[in-house]
């Protein structure tokens, strides 16, 4: 009996624990890749037309879910910067520009959307999220009435709540400001609470260069 | 082949294979929160190219003062201060470390009470600029290299992910002026622009 056939068993089992060897030693890739960039998507709209979906999740008090109606009606180039630094316009370098996306959202008042991220994506699969230059924009919610908590604990007094003066209306509009390269041409919008799962909303037509 | 010469090929197989697992796990010890693969060595004034952005160290400076929000606050030893350029590669890039560290092994972080940022953040494709200030000792100036990471040393991000570390370059003059500065700025914040130190005067605190 030659050697290969005496150990053909341990020969086949040989790849399966090679296998087990790499999936125990890649745990790190959810917690360093996979759960830090936005790879999973949950829905993806069209073009110029508003997009209803449902996110399911879970918070400290339990599995839950938002949903919610997002449109992205527009992204239009900005000749400069609408906010100022301690009384100096935001400076910006030659091969910055800004663009503004606006978007019209709907949702009913209790549906909890605090905690939401916009950031863009453009042709060369760049992700620009809002800008280190300082510029802070209300992305997902309105100024003012930012709807239920998020409940931080188990045992968090305030759970799911609206403090008072919170309430949201069922509809409204944000405009957040991006900073972003002047080669990047904008072609989605993307939403997310927690990645990688998100929400991909393309740019309208005529939009997003 | 007879018995004895066949167990002695197999015992020696089996110490080749430990051998060979004793150098694969000295080459990428997990002892090491980082290890030679992942460093991306670089000196000032030459750009460091890593998987997610690019990093370059423009200058160094130094303060015994650093002014911010109308308080002045005097450093133990002197505040280098090391101004970064950089800019992400396919992200945003959040440099989760960033430290000093002398041929010793002795690391400084970002000093907390310098009102500089203690980290940078640049955009995807856009090259942003950013003061880093530290308070050293004047005695260590001339052999610092700066450490700057897209991970977290404190949770344990740095291992197995690319490590900029770049010798400042400073030859013993250079040094030897910075560690004597009574020099006093504004602490800089980060932008999309070069930011050039703003020297203020300081006033003595009347009782």
């Amino acid at each position: 009996m030659t050697w290969w056939r005496r150990n053909r068993v341990w020969l086949a089992l040989l790849p399966v624990v090679l296998l087990a060897l790499g999936a125990a030693a890649s745990y790190r890739v959810a917690d360093y890749w996979w759960n830090v960039e936005p790879h999973e998507v949950i829905a993806r709209g069209e073009p110029g037309r508003a997009l209803t979906f449902t996110d399911d999740y879970e918070d400290a008090l339990g599995e839950t879910s938002r949903t919610l109606t997002v449109e992205v009606v527009d992204v239009a180039e900005l000749d400069a910067v609408p906010v100022r630094r301690l009384d100096d316009p935001v400076p910006l370098s030659d091969d910055a520009r800004v663009v503004r996306v606006t978007m019209d959202w709907e949702a009913d008042p209790d549906q909890g959307l605090r905690g939401c991220t916009v950031a863009l994506r453009d042709s060369r699969g760049r992700t620009h999220r809002l800008s280190s230059a300082g510029l802070r924009f209300a992305s997902c919610l309105p100024s003012e009435g930012g709807g239920p908590l998020v409940p931080s604990a188990v045992d968090d007094a305030a759970g799911r709540s609206v403090p008072d003066g919170e309430e949201r209306l069922p509809a409204w509009r944000t405009r957040p400001v991006f900073v972003v390269p002047q080669d990047a041409e904008i072609t989605e919008v993307l939403l997310w609470w927690q990645l990688p799962e998100h929400v991909v909303l393309p740019v309208p037509p005529r939009a997003g260069s | 082949m007879a018995l004895p010469l066949q167990r002695g090929l197999q015992a020696a197989a089996v110490i080749a294979a430990m051998a060979l697992a004793h150098v694969v796990d000295g080459a990428l010890s997990a002892e090491d929160d980082i290890s030679a693969p992942f460093l991306r060595e670089g000196v000032r004034g030459e750009p460091v190219v890593l998987e997610y952005g690019e990093l370059e160290v423009l200058d160094v400076d130094a303060a015994q003062y650093l002014s911010h929000l109308r308080e002045s606050v005097q450093a133990s030893g002197r505040f280098l201060m090391v101004e970064v350029a950089g800019s992400g590669a396919d992200d945003q890039l959040v440099t989760g470390t960033v430290r000093l560290q002398d041929e010793d092994g002795r690391t400084y972080a970002t000093s907390a009470k310098a009102g500089c940022p203690r980290t940078l953040t640049f955009d995807a494709g856009l090259t942003g600029y950013g003061w880093l200030c530290f308070d050293v000792p004047p005695s260590r100036i001339d052999e610092l290299d700066l450490v700057v990471g897209r991970g977290s040393d404190i949770t344990d991000g740095t291992r197995r992910d690319e490590v900029a570390v770049v010798d400042l370059d400073l030859d013993g003059a250079r040094a030897a002026e910075l560690a004597r500065t009574t020099a006093a700025y504004v602490a800089p914040q980060p932008g999309l622009v070069r930011q050039e130190l703003d020297p203020v005067e300081l006033e003595v605190a009347q009782p």
